[in-house]
């Protein structure tokens, strides 16, 4: 029974996979089907005229304003920094306002979502002038810190209520054998709340990796652009260079799976030790 | 006191030295890699040329170019020039940070002739504030193969009851066999393309937007008549183009699904590419009362104050002129897009340096074609031979004609409201 | 003085946004009440609530908001229940299921760019897989994507495809929170399955649900790219919603006034939820800790 149960839901759970990741298994396919097969043939799951000639383009056709290994990295730097300088903020912010409530702070930390909740569209131009007049355009630095102000507020109000969810008791009793109450946090807290801050860092990096308008904006140098204005590139309004940007979508999926795998590995364990358990 | 003159004869010597090395950055919005490296191979070549001048060409693709432009000019960050169509010059001219042109037109008019129409949409109040330096003419893109089997011959239709016709045989006898090829190939996308396609019929009944005196003129018989026979001809085009730009109306007609289409002649490149041969073009059928004519999308450069602020000016005069000398000016058109971008000025649309492109040789006859097509095309809002309401800006930008398209095609509206509602909306934008 | 200590902690966020975010969105409301065009003026006229009252008379922008509301309802329908199902298939310490929950991100990693270009392949109606299929069972073809009625849901499907590995991860965080011996004693009190997941699951994560929820439902409100990069808001506005509407005020044909105005109207929209939210579910952090020790 309990077998026939598992079966079941290792069915469904292919099943689900199989349907969320179809169009990516369309993307790697059809990354590998030539020019002539993607423009003229009947569609087919796998390629009929296997080619690695879109890879050998992207890594080796570079152009200074078609640089896509320049655009990974730049990304990874965007993405890898904005996160960690985010979330470093955001424990700080959500830790004082937990652990030393004042009065007004939860009305304070509601009012960051509503900073979060803004339409970015109109903010588009204003933001544009503001780092034009910190000579920031045109600068990942620039880039980094309008990613830094939207996400963090979020961070610090979604890791607030994680640690308002741990019992103070536990820091007590650090405290009791000695410990400061800061080292108390960064040795019980901290440790139980990891799925928590993993999520965010996750969700930062992942939002950074991909987003376009502001990107679009603030960037202008082809060699600072970041991944998803590189593979704008490949698809303008009358010619979608589609081998190349199936290929290089292919790639960009790579390096963000590899810096989730160590860390998804993290948040089971901090599953499987059951992370409330008293 | 020693060491003071040393750092100060090396700052002089530095700045002596980068004084007379002038770096000019330009934007354009053509990201294709080829079109890239035809941009890089003219650069190469012009520093070659001009030692003191460096050139810097900027990406920015065609969906953010009027963001970028807006912001740049906001915050003082723009280049020292830009390529552009007339709507997006408009909007640099009405914010104020261009410069006008009159001087290098006058130059590159009296080396290579300028076609005089293409001209017509940077003038402004007696001004010119754009340099033209390609076109995109509309024709009527066809595969012969596919007439030749269902209407029994290669010859292309010449009227619209002809090609009315000949895309309903198409259409009907080919889903008879069980693999449909649509006749006609229309996009009602809200987008461009869309535009570009309707606003190709109009011309052939000579429709204006505005008069001399840029009163709005839109809502005409002749317009109506357009958007009826445009819905008639739709009958005949792919199910699903409501949601359709270039990318799909590029593929569907790559894969053989489409007989013709009003169209820019950039796909014989990748014909050429696909080492496909069964392409050719006719100038856009007219009814019988009515005139040849067809789109045609003028590409400039407009000239930011910025660059006269950095004395960048003779620099970027040169560069421009330089463009338009006629075997760098085939590298820009027949390499940059065969059949897309088409050479503004007699001396090269003459010039062998353009015809003995291979792609353009090998689509000959369809190359005549476009040419022909340059000296009938006409741009929406610019048919009086100027720019005479900047409002076109704003009209173009918010999709008007799409969405009127839009509205008729999916039965929200009937032809006359539509065309009502659109000089509604269009009005709105001249307030 | 001690009272307030807590707000040291978090002024490096408050300069971040008093820097960055504050500036902006001055201009916007500024911009709200003033005659402009492109945004770039310099001090244009003061027109008091003229922008305003242009909204409210088109009727594209007054069904932009239902049309919103509709998106966000659909999706969070979607986000909310999906995820939650999926996470719960996934809530199990085997290498089988931790090699799922890595590789299931996929669609989230995507970039939007992207995820909008290839869906408009994939249905396409004549070269695109997805009919390609659905004719090779003798079917007759969708117009997915040019349908004055159906593309509006196909977006709706199209977005939350790409939300619901993220909204998974979170249902598992939420999941993660249950103690197990929870389970353990229900089990010995001799619960089956669905009753341990009607009693302990759902009771225990409600309150994480409610605040995905809230997420989702500011997440679908603002949706841009995708609906810009498929149909930018046609056929005949039957996909746009207030962001969309607000963009092609803004850039397209430039009232950038307009614009504000109406982005002003969204953000309020936006902070009435949010703050019904939180009169509603308000605060109950200690309730799943009071539940937990009543064990």
């Amino acid at each position: 029974m309990q077998k026939v149960s598992e079966y079941i839901r290792i069915a469904l759970i292919i099943v689900i996979l199989l349907i969320l990741l179809f169009p990516f298994f369309w993307i790697i396919s059809s990354s590998f089907k030539s020019f002539r097969e993607i423009m003229t043939m009947e569609p087919s799951l796998l390629p009929r005229e296997f080619t690695l000639k879109h890879y050998e383009f992207i890594f080796f056709t570079r152009y200074p304003s078609k640089d896509f290994p320049q655009n990974v990295v730049n990304s990874l730097i965007v993405g890898i920094s904005t996160s960690l300088i985010a979330n470093f903020l955001a424990v700080v912010g959500a830790y004082g306002l937990s652990r030393y409530p004042f009065p007004g702070s939860e009305t304070f930390s509601r009012m960051m979502l509503i900073v979060y909740v803004l339409p970015g569209i109109p903010l588009l131009l204003p933001i544009y002038s503001l780092l034009a007049r910190m000579h920031l355009t045109d600068n990942l630095f620039g880039l980094i810190l309008v990613y830094v102000a939207i996400n963090t507020p979020f961070v610090v109000w979604f890791l607030k209520s994680f640690f308002q969810a741990i019992p103070v008791e536990l820091e007590e009793a650090a405290k009791v054998d000695g410990a400061s109450s800061f080292r108390a946090f960064v040795s019980i807290t901290l440790p139980i709340s990891l799925p928590g801050i993993i999520t965010t860092f996750m969700y930062v990096l992942v939002t950074t990796w991909g987003e376009y308008s502001l990107a679009q904006i603030i960037i202008t140098s082809d060699w600072k652009k970041t991944v998803p204005l590189g593979l704008a590139t490949y698809m303008t309004d009358q010619y979608i260079e589609w081998g190349p940007l199936l290929a290089a979508t292919t790639l960009v999926v790579i390096p963000v799976i590899l810096l989730f795998m160590p860390f998804t590995k993290q948040f089971i364990s901090g599953l499987s030790s059951g992370a409330l358990k008293d | 006191m020693k060491k003071l003159t040393v750092l100060l004869l090396i700052v002089m010597l530095i700045s002596i030295m980068s004084f007379g090395k002038t770096t000019i950055v330009f934007w354009h919005h053509e990201s294709p890699a080829h079109r890239v490296a035809a941009f890089q191979k003219i650069i190469n070549m012009f520093e070659k040329e001009n030692p003191d001048i460096k050139v810097v060409q900027q990406v920015v693709p065609w969906g953010d170019a009027w963001t970028k432009t807006l912001a740049a000019i906001e915050a003082g960050t723009t280049p020292d020039f830009q390529f552009s169509i007339p709507e997006l010059t408009i909007t640099a001219y009405q914010a104020n940070a261009i410069i006008p042109v009159d001087d290098i037109i006058q130059e590159i008019d009296n080396k290579y002739q300028y076609i005089k129409s293409q001209l017509a949409p940077y003038k402004i109040e007696g001004k010119y504030w754009g340099v033209p330096i390609w076109t995109m003419p509309m024709v009527l893109i066809y595969r012969p193969s596919v007439l030749e089997k269902y209407l029994g011959t290669k010859e292309p239709p010449k009227t619209w009851n002809e090609l009315l016709l000949a895309a309903q045989k198409i259409t009907l006898l080919s889903e008879k066999e069980g693999n449909t090829i649509y006749g006609i190939g229309l996009t009602a996308g809200n987008n461009l393309c869309t535009q570009e396609q309707v606003y190709t019929i109009m011309a052939n009944l000579g429709v204006r937007f505005f008069d001399e005196n840029g009163n709005l003129t839109f809502n005409s018989p002749e317009t109506l008549r357009a958007v009826e026979f445009f819905k008639d001809l739709y009958r005949f085009s792919p199910p699903g183009s409501t949601g359709w730009a270039w990318g799909e109306i590029e593929m569907n007609f790559s894969a053989g699904k489409i007989a013709m289409m009003p169209y820019f002649g950039g796909l014989q490149k990748r014909f050429y590419d696909l080492g496909n041969y069964d392409l050719d073009a006719v100038l856009q059928p007219y009814p019988i009362d009515g005139m040849k004519g067809n789109l045609i999308y003028p590409n400039d450069v407009h000239i930011f104050k910025s660059a006269v602020d950095k004395g960048h000016l003779e620099a970027v005069k040169k560069f421009l002129v330089f463009l338009m000398r006629p075997d760098v000016n085939a590298i820009l058109t027949a390499q940059m897009e065969p059949g897309s971008f088409v050479p503004v000025t007699k001396a090269a649309q003459e010039s062998e340096h353009y015809w003995n492109d291979p792609v353009i040789k090998t689509f000959k006859h369809m190359n005549e074609v476009i040419i022909e097509a340059t000296s009938y095309g006409t741009l929406y809002g610019f048919e009086t031979g100027s720019a005479v309401n900047l409002a076109i800006g704003s009209i173009s930008g918010a999709n008007v004609l799409a969405e009127m398209i839009q509205n008729v095609v999916t039965g929200k509206m009937g032809v006359k409201e539509a065309v009502n509602w659109a000089e509604e909306k269009m009005k709105s934008f001249m307030k | 003085m001690k009272k307030y200590r807590g707000i040291i902690f978090i002024i490096p966020v408050i300069i971040l946004i008093l820097f960055i975010i504050l500036f902006p969105i001055i201009t916007m409301l500024s911009n709200s009440f003033r005659n402009v065009r492109f945004g770039f003026e310099k001090n244009p006229a003061f027109v008091g609530l003229k922008n305003y009252s242009e909204l409210f008379n088109d009727p594209v922008f007054i069904s932009s908001i239902g049309k919103s509301f509709l998106w966000t309802f659909e999706n969070l329908l979607i986000q909310l229940s999906i995820p939650l199902f999926i996470a719960l298939l996934l809530n199990k310490d085997k290498k089988f299921y931790r090699f799922v929950r890595s590789i299931i991100l996929i669609p989230w990693i995507l970039p939007m760019v992207v995820v909008s270009i290839v869906w408009r392949w994939l249905l396409e109606p004549n070269i695109g897989y997805v009919n390609y299929l659905i004719k090779s069972f003798n079917l007759p073809g969708v117009n997915f994507l040019g349908s004055t009625s159906l593309t509006f849901h196909i977006l709706v499907l199209i977005n939350s495809w790409h939300f619901i590995p993220f909204g998974t991860i979170l249902m598992l965080a939420a999941l993660s929170t249950i103690p197990n011996d929870l389970y353990d004693a229900a089990k010995v009190d001799g619960a089956n399955s669905f009753q341990r997941l009607v009693h302990i699951t759902f009771p225990l994560i409600g309150k994480i649900v409610w605040f995905v929820g809230l997420l989702a439902f500011m997440w679908s409100f603002n949706t841009f790219d995708l609906i810009w990069l498929t149909t930018q808001g046609g056929p005949a506005n039957s996909t746009m919603t207030m962001p969309t509407y607000i963009y092609k005020l803004a850039f397209k044909s430039y009232e950038a006034g307009k614009a504000s105005a109406a982005a002003l109207v969204s953000t309020l929209i936006l902070i009435t939820v949010a703050v019904i939210y939180f009169v509603i579910f308000t605060p109950k952090e200690q309730r799943r800790l009071k539940i937990a020790k009543s064990q």
